[in-house]
């Protein structure tokens, strides 16, 4: 099984990035290349769901703080969904609650998009 | 691994390849050490972004350098010491301004910062001879109170 594997889903407006596996300097780029491809594309309304993921470093939470005002800039962000366990908890120690909004669960995440 | 036990030292190759398996060896020594299951993967990421550093950064990507980990269990803390030959760090930062390095669109910047997150103690020492080593400590957790590893 490889380290990371990345899915998406679109839900409406909206694009699910599903990560499974780990996120560090090694497997970055698979995580970053398919973020990238997405804000590049236009479709910056995008929902990071982290359920499936057993830890992130900083390699991972620096891919997202690279594009997110990019995605914002083009009227769209980068939202988080479904933190457990020691990726929620490096998420806050880093203040990416502070620069990120983040939601319990990928519906309430996807939903949020709705107004914009 | 026992507190009374010696040093465990592991010689890895310094490539962003090996850093799972330092992240797995991390984390089971801590877990050996003690530490619950959740500090021990905290422990884990912090070695993992040492290690990072030293690819990174010490060696710059190049091939065909070491990085000596060793595990130092104390009575009240877990040492871990990562020994390289590359250059030592320059500016490490006292704190991170998210808001900023996002704008300036940056993606790296915050290693260092989430080590000092995680761990009780980080500091890169550098001997007269040109080798480098940064020692990362964990405190040990009390019976009443795990070791959260959070900056006061």
């Amino acid at each position: 099984m490889p380290d990371l594997q990345v899915a998406t889903r679109r839900v409406a407006e909206v694009v699910v990035v599903e990560p499974k596996g780990f996120i560090n300097a090694h497997t970055v780029a698979e995580f970053e290349g398919v973020l990238n491809a997405l804000v590049e594309a236009g479709d910056v309304r995008i929902v990071i769901s982290g359920a499936h993921l057993s830890y992130v470093a900083s390699a991972g939470f620096g891919a997202i703080m690279g594009l997110i005002e990019e995605a914002r800039a083009g009227g769209g962000d980068i939202r988080v969904a479904a933190l457990t366990g020691t990726v929620a908890h490096i998420f806050r120690v880093l203040g990416f609650d502070r620069l990120c909004r983040t939601f319990e669960t990928e519906g309430e995440a996807v939903l949020s998009f709705g107004g914009h | 691994m026992g507190r009374d036990r010696a040093p465990l030292e592991i010689d890895v190759p310094a490539t962003c390849e090996c850093l799972s398996l330092v992240h797995e060896a991390t984390r089971r020594a801590a877990i050996a050490e003690g530490f619950d299951p959740s500090a021990a993967e905290e422990i884990a990421v912090a070695v993992g972004e040492a290690m990072t550093n030293v690819v990174e950064h010490a060696y710059h990507g190049k091939p065909g350098h070491a990085v000596r980990l060793r595990f130092l269990p104390g009575p009240d803390t877990l040492r871990i010491e990562l020994e390289h030959r590359g250059a030592a760090p320059t500016n490490l930062p006292a704190g991170v301004d998210l808001g900023r390095l996002a704008r300036e669109r940056r993606r790296g910047g915050l290693g260092v910062h989430l080590m000092r997150r995680l761990m009780d103690h980080v500091v890169h020492e550098e001997s007269a001879a040109g080798v480098g080593c940064w020692v990362l400590e964990r405190n040990r957790p009390r019976s009443s109170s795990p070791g959260s590893g959070s900056e006061s």
